[in-house]
């Protein structure tokens, strides 16, 4: 009996808490697309759409998280100075990448799927996005660090984080910090 | 029965400093907690960050002709640059918005075979059934398939794609070497199987055998055909533009699209 209730009190919290946890990180998630698509719908030549969506963006992804799991244990051996640095551009990049996937003029369609909770302070939104007449898998994952922030964007599969790791992998094996430093500097520069 | 509210407490408390300890290891300045889940990893280096870096599902590939690979992709992007991408420029150039899509929804309604025999093979009867149910709703009140009223229809709506390589992956026969083909771009001994049979599924692909005119049904029907260009062209350009490594990013990129395809 008394394994009983506690089986069923210790459930009832869990259903609890990871309730609460899905609803906030969807929240958060609605609010951050709400801002860039008010961005991105009136965005019109001036400013780049990565300049206007950059403020939004800093505020709702995790910039830090990805570059550390984007380049993965060779993160160990980045000085402070370095890892600063590493961030800023992928930062960058990463900001630069999402904001060309933006057409004016055109208004993706966002239906919101159930969202998951694999551990604790980290849900995953799954999504349909209707853009241009095609239709995406895009899910989210976030984790709450704080305040809800975005970790990783996973498009028809494909996550962001896993796409770079790969790249990041082969150049910390050739040349460590300085060659994946460089490598983000050149990619930055080119247009 | 006196233990029981500690015990859920405890758990509770648990779970809390779980969310606790995350946020004091709050992004921008994580340079101190001081444990490493790597025990098996070489601490080249201070070890002091956040290492949740095993949270990144690693991608596994299979990648034996490497070098040949790499030469095909510099020829392909050759291609796509000075040939594929003014071609879909001027694609959209010349047809408007409306028609560009009127023309990829009928293809796509027309490709129903593929889908249709492809989900019954799979076992997914309630996705055969889908399907059939947005095959008959596009063709008829969408004028052949030009329009996509079954989108409107909740139960029609989100049906997944299913294709011949798709098949085969749930039936257990993994991707293969990775390969990247002249013109036709990244895929897997598995998927080349598959691209076959989806030709021999496509009815465009049918009118070729008996019609006679490989050459425009080709054109048409192949993955690229003319009138997915513009799209293609816009996925390459996501896979690659930004990419630090583009052949990497494209293979990466490629391998999780199919594992997702197969998993759904």
């Amino acid at each position: 009996m008394k394994r009983a209730v506690l089986t069923l009190l210790l459930t009832s919290a869990l259903v609890v808490l990871s309730r609460a946890s899905t609803e906030d990180a969807e929240r958060a998630l609605r609010t951050t697309v709400d801002q860039v698509l008010a961005v991105t719908n009136k965005a019109k030549g001036g400013r780049t759409m990565a300049e206007q969506l950059t403020p939004i963006l800093v505020r709702h992804i995790c910039f830090e998280s990805m570059t550390r799991r984007a380049v993965g244990p060779g993160w160990r051996q980045f000085t402070p100075e370095q890892k600063t640095e590493a961030t800023d551009l992928f930062t960058k990049l990463i900001i630069r990448s999402y904001s060309e996937k933006f057409t004016p003029g055109e208004h993706p369609e966002i239906k919101y799927l159930k969202a998951t909770s694999p551990g604790v302070g980290k849900v995953e939104i799954p999504t349909t996005t209707v853009y241009k007449g095609s239709r995406y898998n895009v899910t989210y994952r976030l984790e709450d660090r704080g305040k809800w922030l975005v970790t990783d964007i996973l498009a028809e599969g494909v996550s962001f984080v896993a796409n770079y790791r790969a790249q990041f992998d082969a150049l910390v094996k050739k040349g460590g910090a300085v060659a994946v430093l460089d490598s983000l500097r050149q990619s930055v520069a080119r247009t | 029965m006196k233990s029981l509210p500690l015990l859920v407490a405890g758990i509770l408390a648990l779970l809390l400093a779980g969310c606790a300890t995350r946020r004091a290891e709050e992004p921008a300045t994580a340079a101190s907690s001081g444990k490493s889940t790597l025990a098996a990893q070489p601490a080249s280096g201070p070890v002091g960050e956040d290492d949740d870096w095993d949270n990144v599902a690693e991608v596994k590939v299979h990648d034996p002709v490497e070098p040949a690979n790499r030469g095909i992709f510099w020829f392909n992007h050759q291609l796509y640059t000075y040939v594929a991408k003014p071609f879909a420029t001027a694609y959209e150039f010349i047809l408007p918005d409306l028609v560009r899509r009127g023309i990829r929804n009928a293809y796509e309604n027309v490709r129903f075979p593929v889908r249709f025999v492809n989900h019954t093979l799979q076992g997914r009867l309630d996705r055969t059934a889908k399907e059939t149910g947005r095959f008959l709703v596009n063709t008829t009140a969408g004028v052949g398939g030009v329009m996509k009223p079954a989108d409107k229809i909740p139960a029609l709506a989100d049906v997944p794609k299913a294709d011949t390589g798709q098949t085969l992956g749930k039936w257990g026969i993994p991707h293969g070497p990775y390969l990247v083909v002249p013109v036709l771009g990244p895929t897997t001994s598995r998927d080349l199987v598959g691209t076959a049979g989806d030709t021999a599924l496509n009815p465009v692909a049918w009118l070729g055998l008996i019609f006679g005119g490989a050459g425009w049904t080709t054109a048409v029907s192949a993955p690229s055909g003319a009138h997915g260009l513009p799209d293609q062209m816009d996925r390459y350009d996501m896979a690659t533009k930004d990419a630090l490594d583009p052949y990497i990013s494209t293979r990466t990129g490629y391998m999780q699209n199919r594992k997702a395809a197969v998993e759904r």
